[in-house]
């Protein structure tokens, strides 16, 4: 299926790349983010996933429509998915 | 073994917080004190940015020159021009000598000498890491700090002030 | 005693200026900063009646900073005032960066207490171990910046650190701010208008004695270990980069900007676009720089704006300084529809400049558009109100021009309807219009308003219901709902549910327990946004480690993390003398009845989960629920005793 992903800030710099439209083979985040970092190198993957745990690292949030989508998430083809660091203040 | 290493500074990464001049002071003399710090950072008043202010450890110190000590005397391992403070009368030419303003005295009266830290500089260590593109004027890489201290070829901004 | 400095004590009825050093059973209890500063809060009102005008000679102005600041953690240097608040007639503080507060620890002084009043202008100038009340007769009427440049020239340092208010502290405008140079703002609860009430136009500092230091080894590995910390936290690099300014992005992606008043929570894409950080660090930023001592995240810019980057920036060509923050953005740029950097940026510095809360004034501009949206008011109000018919139609610059101007000069009708925040300029019009506008008003406890959308983010909806200084969020600042941080959810509570978006699951403990946990930071002196907002990474046990090596006093986490929540439970016992209880922790009519009407949190409002939340929220405070009281047990538990007994005294504790 086909899946359009974009990045904010900082996830941006580590991908090099604004987003893009990816033909998935498999059908969940953990996997799109698998075949993201074969594209975009081991420092993409480092950046998003916690080596000791398996899972996001502190603060890292791959969105869709507003919601948080963890690593075991059913994809739907054509789904928007945004990857952004959780921040606040004023 | 390759040349000596020197500081290299680029202000346009200097973010004014004065990490530098708190970890320097700290090392020295076990306090937090900027007025101790041997290295100072300041701000442009025009544009608001801000300026840290180090010794080059000149190939010709002035500083050295206007000792009438012999105070002053460069080590040979680190390349550091360093203050014999047994030496040192507190007469100050040095202070006037540098054109960079780099040797301070602190509130007691004492001469504050950059001593390179033996080969190590602390402010370096601490100066903070910028991220990527921090400052539009440079578009520096991730990692990039305003303090460095790298062997000669590497020096990129202050590369006028080294050859002294 | 190492890490510490004095309580400088300078009376400006009396002229009488002396110093004392902080009880070491007080430090145990407090540890600094916040705490100490509420502590001498305490005292001060159980010798004068709390229910004091705050305006009057006998309110208290505090400033302190934490043993942490103006050292090298890497966090920052973040000083408070504190006092009676004469915003909202309640606790008061008001947090800086700048260089004020750690040239103060430098000459010696951890907290500063001013009381009474001078006769006429004064400033106050500490060195070293001179202090000195002076004649600033001459700086009076002027703004913050030729004010402090005229105190400089003065005392002959132009690095000298000044905090200073501007026309808005003199007039007495209730939220009046105190702008910390070089150009940070203690904004909120009206810090400058207790300021203006003593006749005091700044306090100028420098100091050259410094902090002394136990364990200067331990300390730089507690400070190595806070560098690898900040370095393994991915979001880092995006706060270095674009501060508060990355906000922007984020709450578009979620749903918790607020735009025209609140209106709306989703700002139209076309706009959003030009008020990215991505946008202001591609035209407008020069530098990165950090606006307190000590801060290596360094998340401030600097900026400049040329002429042509934007559709208004001719009009503020050559303005150069200090960026906005997110704040400033959401008030002007979205609440009032103005789209545009330079714009913003330019309001950012007029309301620093006068001395007033943007927070207040942006939210007073956007309320008077609805208004005249609505057809409430017209050209004729305006013209009334400030002799030129000024249209507040969404995204007119003339209007929030002309407003910051006439409250910070008090010079027409406009400036007085505004001069005591928007709950009373509602009222003030209502009077004058005989139409209810309450209703538009967006506001929380006490009547603070506040630009973000957070109906659909319940932490955050409760913790501006019931922040001891007012509707806020730096009080209880967390990001476990709207960052959706399942991990600090399963840290703290063993459950990811509060972490878990858009529902009021363990919200209200979530809320309870950051306040705590703020406060523990607070009381620390160093800036609560990284530390807060990832608490995972920068650990209470980690900033306990550096203050033991600091200042040779053993604390651990837990014992930090207790005195936080014993320095919250101070402020609240503050606010229970004034009588307030559980029906003013509330939030106004648009947040609680009004439904989210677009984006993902639509359909939200927050009166179908407050209550049960606010009874959580007690509950896990050990709080009276019925009454919002605290109670004997949790004060005695807490080793509050004295304070417990003050509260028994005017019925204001429970069993």
């Amino acid at each position: 299926m086909v899946i359009k992903v974009r990045f904010e800030g900082p996830i941006k710099d580590a991908a090099r790349s604004e987003g893009e439209d990816i033909k998935l083979e498999g059908t969940n985040v953990g996997q799109l983010i698998g075949a993201l970092a074969d594209r975009y190198g081991p420092r993409f993957k480092e950046f998003l996933i916690d080596e000791e745990t398996g899972g996001y690292k502190e603060g890292i949030l791959i969105l869709s429509g507003g919601r948080r989508m963890d690593l075991d998430t059913e994809l739907e083809e054509g789904q928007e998915l945004v990857f952004i660091p959780a921040i606040a203040g004023g | 073994m390759g040349a000596k290493k020197i500081f290299s500074v680029d202000s346009r990464l200097c973010v004014g917080c004065k990490q530098c001049e708190l970890v320097c002071s700290l090392t020295k003399t076990g306090t937090f004190n900027p007025h101790k710090a041997r290295i100072r950072v300041t701000r442009n008043q025009v544009k608001g940015n801000y300026v840290p202010g180090i010794c080059y450890h000149c190939k010709q110190p002035k500083c050295q020159q206007a000792c009438p000590e012999d105070a002053l005397k460069r080590d040979i391992e680190t390349g550091a021009v360093v203050l014999n403070e047994s030496l040192c009368s507190g007469c100050r030419a040095c202070v006037v000598a540098c054109p960079f303003g780099a040797v301070q005295v602190d509130p007691d009266g004492n001469i504050l000498k950059c001593d390179l830290c033996g080969g190590d500089p602390t402010c370096v260590k601490y100066c903070s890491e910028r991220p990527e593109n921090s400052s539009p004027l440079m578009a520096n890489p991730e990692g990039a700090k305003a303090l460095q201290y790298v062997e000669p070829h590497q020096v990129t901004y202050t590369r006028r002030y080294a050859q002294l | 005693m190492y890490g510490y400095g004095e309580i400088l004590r300078i009376d400006l009825s009396s002229g009488d200026i002396s110093t004392e050093p902080i009880p070491s059973q007080v430090i145990r209890k407090y540890v600094g900063g916040e705490g100490i500063n509420d502590w001498l809060l305490w005292q001060h009102f159980t010798k004068v009646d709390p229910k004091i005008d705050p305006k009057g000679p006998d309110n208290v102005l505090i400033a302190g900073l934490g043993p942490l600041g103006g050292t090298a953690t890497g966090l920052g240097s973040k000083m408070k005032f504190t006092f009676k608040g004469p915003a909202w007639n309640m606790f008061g503080d008001s947090v800086a960066g700048g260089t004020f507060g750690t040239a103060m620890r430098y000459a010696g002084y951890d907290h500063i207490v001013v009381t009474g009043r001078a006769d006429k202008p004064v400033y106050i100038w500490i060195d070293d171990d001179k202090v000195e009340i002076r004649d600033a007769s001459a700086h009076w009427g002027k703004g913050v910046k030729e004010a402090v440049k005229g105190i400089r020239d003065e005392l002959g340092d132009t690095d000298m650190s000044v905090a200073c208010i501007g026309q808005a502290g003199e007039n007495l405008v209730s939220y009046a701010s105190v702008t910390v140079t070089e150009e940070r703002s203690a904004g909120r609860t009206g810090a400058g208008c207790v300021f203006g009430s003593k006749n005091l136009k700044a306090i100028a500092a420098r100091g050259s004695k410094g902090i002394s230091v136990s364990d200067p080894k331990g300390y730089l590995e507690a400070t190595d270990e806070i560098y690898h910390r900040l370095k393994s936290d991915p979001t880092h690099w995006g706060f270095r980069k674009n501060g508060t300014l990355g906000v922007v992005g984020f709450y578009d992606r979620i749903g918790g900007n607020a735009y025209r008043n609140n209106q709306f929570s989703m700002v139209p894409p076309e706009k959003i676009k030009v008020m990215l950080a991505r946008w202001f660090a591609d035209n407008m930023k020069t530098h990165d720089f950090a606006c307190s001592t000590g801060c290596t995240m360094g998340c401030c810019q600097i900026c400049e704006v040329k002429g042509h980057e934007s559709p208004l920036a001719e009009r503020y060509k050559g303005l150069t300084g200090e960026g906005p923050e997110y704040f400033t953005v959401a008030t002007f740029g979205m609440g009032c529809d103005i789209p545009d950097y330079a714009a913003i940026t330019h309001f950012h510095h007029a309301c620093n400049d006068y001395g007033m809360d943007l927070g207040e004034i942006g939210g007073a501009v956007p309320f008077l558009m609805e208004l005249w949206e609505r057809g409430i008011i017209d050209e004729e109000d305006t013209k009334r109100w400030c002799g030129e018919p000024i249209r507040f139609e969404w995204g007119n610059v003339e209007a929030v021009e002309k407003t910051i101007q006439s409250v910070g000069l008090q010079n027409d009708r406009l400036g007085e309807i505004l001069k005591d925040g928007l709950v009373k300029a509602a009222q003030n019009i209502m009077e004058e219009k005989d139409v209810p506008v309450q209703q538009y008003v967006i506001h929380g406890k006490g009547g603070a308003t506040f630009h973000e959308e957070i109906r659909s983010f319940p932490i955050w909806a409760l913790n501006f219901a019931v922040a001891s200084r007012g509707c806020d969020h730096l009080k209880g600042l967390n990001m476990m709902d709207k960052g959706f941080r399942k991990d600090i959810s399963k840290a703290w509570f063993g459950s990811e549910k509060a972490g878990e978006g858009y529902t009021p699951d363990l919200k209200g403990k979530a809320a309870a327990r950051s306040e705590n946990h703020t406060t523990a930071i607070n009381i620390t002196g160093v800036c609560v946004f990284r530390t807060a907002l990832n608490p995972l990474n920068i650990d209470l046990d980690l900033m306990a480690r550096a203050y033991t090596a600091l200042t040779g006093i053993e604390l651990n986490g837990e014992e930090l993390y207790l005195a936080g929540e014993r320095t919250y439970n101070l402020e609240k016992a503050f606010n229970s003398r004034l009588g307030l209880r559980r029906e003013d922790d509330t939030l106004c009519d648009r947040w609680m009845k009004e439904p989210i009407k677009e984006g993902p949190g639509k359909g939200m409002k927050a009166e179908d989960w407050f209550d049960d939340l606010l009874d959580e929220y007690y509950e896990y405070h050990g709080w009276d629920k019925k009454t919002s009281l605290q109670t004997r047990k949790k004060l005695e538990a807490l080793d509050m005793v004295d304070v417990l007994e003050v509260l028994e005294n005017e019925g204001a504790a429970t069993e």
